[in-house]
Parts: structure tokens; sequence; C-alpha cells
């Protein structure tokens, strides 16, 4: 998996490409762990081009939820292409995670 | 008059345009050249402009002396001059609005004529006069304020907010006394203006007044105090004769003025006890959104300061309140309070089973996920759907056998929520369990087996999946299919081969997808088999990813075939052919664009158009 980062303002920007699943996870993990430690508390993660994912690519997700949770930040996706999106349904993660159409109305929303 | 700007004339020429022409455009009947002379004018700020405007602030149209009240405003101190000029008119009406003018401008050469003019002989400019040095604010005006709202009984209420504004505390002994007044109005407006005087003193004052019997002007007071005084929750500074100034906020809680009501609650989250979250508590009942999220808010705040409290709503509170207070508990981190949402598990009332259901994924602990299992065994579907999606974010490998079983619920949200949970959980021994799941008795076990094996997606599940293809239920095929061709297995093309000609005519409708999501545009080749399936439907959804991937290679097979498809088949291929580049694909359209069915004269006629269109 290959991961952008830049930064808006006071937000950083994950933009992941590729597979997320049980390789790519620690990868993902890793990156948004230096961004909440080094960079900000406001993450977006732009899943655009991720055109897999799997159980512990969902596993990752939700626990890098929990993560920038505790330490009082916030974490919104963006891009769900429609495989994504329907895992998230079947998952009801659409619930759990902040949710948008793209990183504009994210950023917006901070 | 002299030019202040050029205008091109209908013969092109320049023309210098004067002061008086752009005037008396002002009161044109149209009104963009109204406005387009405004603007002409306030990019001119210039006293000698302002003063020749000024006989305008007589005109008998209004809309004209708006207009000019707003280019006098824009101008800003450029027409302080000419407003002071017209603050001596002897018309008490262009006086009046000179004055209200100044108030917007706020130029403190102004001062010196407010001041004579709150002697003024008529009261409409005393008022005007008052209430524009509010809006000044200067010191020099408070002993002339203090003198017009004793002597000018009218404008008395403008000269208190005035003083309010101006906010200096040589104006406080007068403001007490106007506290006592009759007239409730004025005795309202001396709280306010006190309250923006915002001197330990001016406080002091308003909080002796929490103990007057009027419960009004008490709230008043309370609301000024909230509003000028920043938030509390410090009964030192708030030391009130006759009682605790928290004693007042919770009294005020219940009031039912909506303003008070809410002033309080914000500030109740900054106090502390028992009594105070009590309060908070009963706020949860008002018929108000606001303030009942207001409270939510507050008690997210001052709630652990008063657990009995909260665990008391939790137990004994209505269930409205029962639900918020457990939606908001994760905020309160308290064992004892954890214990009470558990007990709520046994309500009689879903919704609150729902709710406590919902909140126990902020737990992880062994006693909130024994009560997911419980409530993922209760009797109504819903609670049983959420249960299971809780369960899915905080369950781990002890939880999965108890999840597996509601794979086949009589209710299929519950198997969704069930599958959803696995999916989140995965590991080796979902897969496992899924694994025996498609060897189990049950088709619906079965299939939601190898749906969860596919979107959970692991490299274990790959080889269940292939096996699950040649499975004796079609269904199970077909999920395995879709599975596989989500997780892009790569054998699955040489296995797809055998299943275009599979019984079932969904899992040859799943290999088409397939083919489109793993061979790209080499899929048509493959997809051009099934133009001769048995099944109509097939026919058709195999053209339609045809179309989909633009891939018109077999013309002449279409060509073949269209004569004897059904209507709606032919469409799709009409639609499809449509962008082939091969000349007799036009005379085939014309044919059918002669056709006695309706629709596919309509379809080829739009498709003879549009290539006629490129």
């Amino acid at each position: 998996m290959d991961i952008q980062k830049r930064v808006e303002g006071d937000v950083s920007i994950l933009s992941l490409e590729g597979r997320l699943d049980l390789t790519s996870s620690s990868t993902l993990k890793e990156a948004s762990k230096d961004v909440l430690k080094n960079e900000s508390k406001k993450m977006i993660l732009n899943l655009d081009r991720v055109d897999f994912i799997n159980s512990s690519g969902l596993g990752a997700l939700v626990s890098i939820l929990k993560e920038v949770r505790n330490s009082q930040g916030s974490m919104k996706l963006t891009n769900l292409a429609p495989y994504v999106k329907e895992i998230f349904d079947i998952t009801q993660l659409t619930n759990i995670f902040d949710i948008f159409p793209d990183e504009k109305q994210a950023l917006a929303s901070y | 008059m002299s030019a202040i700007s050029v205008k091109v004339d209908e013969t092109g020429e320049k023309r210098p345009v004067s002061l008086s022409e752009i005037v008396i455009k002002l009161k044109d009947p149209d009104r963009m050249e109204r406005e387009n002379a405004a603007l002409e004018l306030i990019s001119n700020p210039k006293p000698e402009i302002a003063e020749n405007l000024c006989f305008l602030l007589a005109d008998p149209d209004i809309s004209v002396r708006n207009l000019v009240a707003e280019v006098l405003v824009k101008m800003g101190t450029a027409s302080s001059d000419a407003l002071i000029n017209e603050a001596s008119s002897t018309d008490h009406d262009v006086r009046k609005f000179a004055v209200d003018i100044m108030a917007l401008v706020k130029d403190h050469e102004f001062i010196p004529i407010l001041i004579k003019l709150l002697n003024d002989p008529n009261e409409n400019v005393i008022g005007s006069a008052a209430e524009a040095l509010g809006k000044v604010t200067s010191a020099e005006a408070v002993e002339p304020l203090i003198e017009c709202m004793n002597s000018h009984p009218d404008s008395s209420f403008q000269a208190i907010e005035a003083l309010g504004n101006i906010g200096s505390i040589e104006a406080l002994p007068v403001l007490f006394e106007k506290l006592e007044s009759d007239n409730v109005v004025l005795a309202y407006a001396a709280v306010e203006a006190i309250g923006r005087i915002n001197s330990p003193g001016a406080i002091k004052k308003l909080l002796s007044l929490m103990n007057v019997n009027n419960s009004e002007l008490r709230n008043v007071v309370l609301t000024t105090i909230l509003k000028n005084a920043g938030s509390g929750g410090r009964d030192d500074l708030y030391n009130v004769s006759g009682g605790k100034f928290v004693d007042y906020l919770i009294e005020a809680s219940s009031s039912d003025d909506l303003e008070v009501k809410k002033a309080v609650i914000s500030e109740l989250a900054f106090w502390t006890g028992d009594e105070v979250v009590e309060s908070l508590i009963g706020a949860l009942k008002y018929p108000d959104e606001e303030v009942v999220n207001l409270a939510r808010g507050a008690l997210r705040i001052a709630g652990s300061t008063g657990l009995n409290a909260v665990i008391k709503g939790v137990k004994n509170g209505p269930d409205s309140t029962k639900i918020n207070l457990i939606e908001i508990s994760s905020f309160l981190k308290s064992p004892e309070l954890l214990k009470s949402i558990l007990n709520q598990a046994n309500s009689e009332n879903p919704d609150i089973r729902i709710t406590v259901a919902k909140t126990l994924t902020k737990y992880s602990n062994q006693e909130s996920i024994n009560t997911l299992l419980k409530l993922a065994d209760d009797e109504v579907g819903h609670v049983r759907v959420e249960a299971l999606r809780s369960l899915g974010l905080v369950g781990n490998n002890s939880v999965i056998n108890e999840i597996v079983k509601r794979l086949d619920d009589e209710y299929p949200d519950v198997c969704e929520a069930a599958l959803g949970a696995l999916v989140l959980i995965g590991g080796d021994k979902t897969i496992d369990l899924l694994k025996n799941g498609i060897e189990s008795p049950d088709l619906q076990k079965k299939i939601m087996s190898v749906r969860g094996l596919g979107w959970i997606g692991e490299n274990q599940a790959v080889e269940i999946l292939a096996d699950a293809l040649s499975n004796e239920e079609a269904e199970v095929r077909r999920y395995a299919v879709v599975g596989l061709s989500k997780m892009g297995y790569p054998d699955l093309e040489s296995k797809l081969t055998y299943l275009l000609a599979d019984e079932d005519p969904e899992v040859r409708k799943a290999v088409v997808d397939a083919y489109l999501n793993i061979s790209g545009e080499g899929a048509g080749e493959k997809i051009q088999v099934l133009l001769d399936d048995d099944d109509m439907w097939v026919r058709f959804y195999a053209i339609n990813a045809l179309a989909s991937l633009e891939d018109t290679s077999c013309l002449d097979k279409l060509l073949e075939i269209i004569p004897a498809q059904p209507p709606f088949v032919q469409i799709a291929i009409i639609n499809l052919i449509a962008r082939a580049d091969d000349p007799k694909v036009e005379s085939e359209l014309k044919k059918f664009a002669e056709s006695d069915n309706e629709d596919i004269q309509n379809a080829a006629r739009e498709a003879l158009e549009s290539r006629n269109a490129i």
C-alpha cells in the first residue's frame, strides 16, 4: 500500500492507494500513529484509491479511530469506492466513522 | 457644483457629471439609477458632498430619505459636519433623522450637540439623542444622561440603556435607584445596564437582588449575571445574601422561561454536586430539544460530581431520562454507573435495551460483553441487531460461536448484523466456523457463511471459497464467485470458464460480473459465450456487460441473434450495436425504426440520431 501525506491548515491528509489488508494494515497504523504524535490530532484518510479492504483492514481503521479518540483528536474518511462503501454498510461502520464524499467537505467540517 | 465623475454619452463622448446631477438621480424612479448614484456618492466621501445631500433628509419620500441616510452612514466621518448642521434644523423630524444617523457614524465630534439635544423640545429627538450617546460612548455624557433619565420619563429607557453601554461606574448609584422603579420595564433595563457595567460592585448589587420575591425580576438578574460575569462554578465569588448562588440556579432551572432555562442549564455545567446534577437530569424531561441537548452537554461535564443522582436517574427515572443518561454515561467513567446500565439490559422497554446495547461499545470489559451476548438473544429482533453490531466492535474470539448461531435468525436484519460482526472480528476461528457453516444442512447458514468468507477476504478463506465454487447449492457457488472476484483471486479466471455453463442463471450472471472485475477489456471475449445462453436474463446481462465495456467485436453474432430475442433484449442489443463503427448497423437500425413495437422503434430512432450526431 502506498500512503501519500500532506497537510492542509491543521489537518493531516493521508491518501491511501492499493489493498488495505493484513500486510498493509501495520503500515497504515504506523503512519497514523506518526501523524498523531508529531503533526496533528485532526486527520483525514482519503480512500479513493483503495480497491480492496478486508477484515484486517477494517480492524486497522477501527483501531486507528480508537487511538485518535483517545488522543482527543478526530478522524474522517473520504472518497469511499463502491466496494469499500458496501463493506462499511455490512459492518455498520458507516455509523461509527465520519464519512464524507470528498476531502473538501471533510475539511470544511473541521 | 463641481463635476465628480465622467460619463460616456450616446455619441461616445466623455462628459463631466456634476454632483447635482447625481444627487437628483437619488430620486430617480428607476431603482438601478438610484443605487448607482448612491454608490457614486459613497465612493466620494467628502464633506461638501455630504452637505449637498442633507436637504434630502426632509424629502417626503421615505425611500429617498433612507437612501440618503445609507449614503451618509457609508461616507463615515466625512458626513459629520453636515449631520451636526442638520441636528439644528428647525424641522424636528430632520433633527431626529440626523441624530439616528449619528448613532451609526459614531463620531466623538457629535457628543456636544447630542448632549444639547437631550433638552430638545421634541421628546423623540431626546430619546434618539440618548440612544446615540450610548452608541458613541463617552464618559462626558454620563452626567447629562442621568439628568435626562430623571427629567424626561419618556426617554428614561434609552438613557438607562445608554448608561449601560457607556459602562461607567459613576452611573451605578442612579441605576441602583431605578431598580426600585414601579415601572418594571425601567427596572429590568436597569438590571441589564448594571450587568453591562460589570464591575465587582455592579455584580454584588445584582446578586443582592437574587432573594427578591419577584421571580421574574430574579430571572432577569440571573440571566444578566450569567451573560456578563462569565462562567462561574465558584460560590466564593457569588456570595449572595440569603442563600447560595447555586441554589438560585437550581431553582431557576425549573423556570418556564426558555431563555432563562437555557442560560441556567449552560451555567450549571460549571457547578458540582448531586443537587446540581439532579436539576440537570430534571431538565432532560423538558419538551424542548435544545434544552435537552444543553442538559446532556452539561451532564457530560458535571455528571461525575453527582454520580448518585445519575445512578438514581438510570434506575428510577422515566424511560426518556434513562435513555439520555445511558447514552452519555461513557463520559462519566464510573464502574457503579456501568453496573446500573447493565441492569437496564433487563428493562421491559426494548428502546432502553437497544440503548444499552449501543452504549456498551464504549466498554470492552467481560461483563459488558456478557450483557451484549445476552441481548444478542433478546426476544426483540432490533435489540438482537444492535447487540450484534456492538459485539462486532468490542467482541473477540470468545463470542464468535454465539454470533455464528445468529446467521440463520428468523429476522433478516439480525442475520446481516451477525454477518457484519463476524467480518469485523475476522480471524482464523471465524473462518473455521464459517467453513463449517458452508457444510451446514441449513441453506441460509451456508449462504451467510460463504458471503461472510468473501467479505472477510483473508488468504485463509481463498481455498474454502474456491472449493465452494463446486458446491451443490447454486447460491453458494454464486457467492463464492462474488467473494473470490472481490478478493482478486488469481486462479479464478480459469475456474470461471466451466461456471459459464453453470445450471443456475444467477451463477452465470455472477461470472459476468467477475469477468468484468478481473479481466478488464479482455472480459468481452469471454462474456460473448453467454449470447447463446438459454436464459434471456443472462443474455440481457451479458449484452449490458458488453455495453459497459463498449465491446462490439461480436457485431455479426448480435445481428444474427437479434430477431429471435424478446423486445427488452432487442433494445439492449440496439443500444450496444449503435456504438459499432460499421455501415451495416445503419440499415439494421432503420429496419428496427419501423418495428411494430413502439419501444423498439424509439430505441432504434434514438440510436440512429446519436450516430448521426457523432
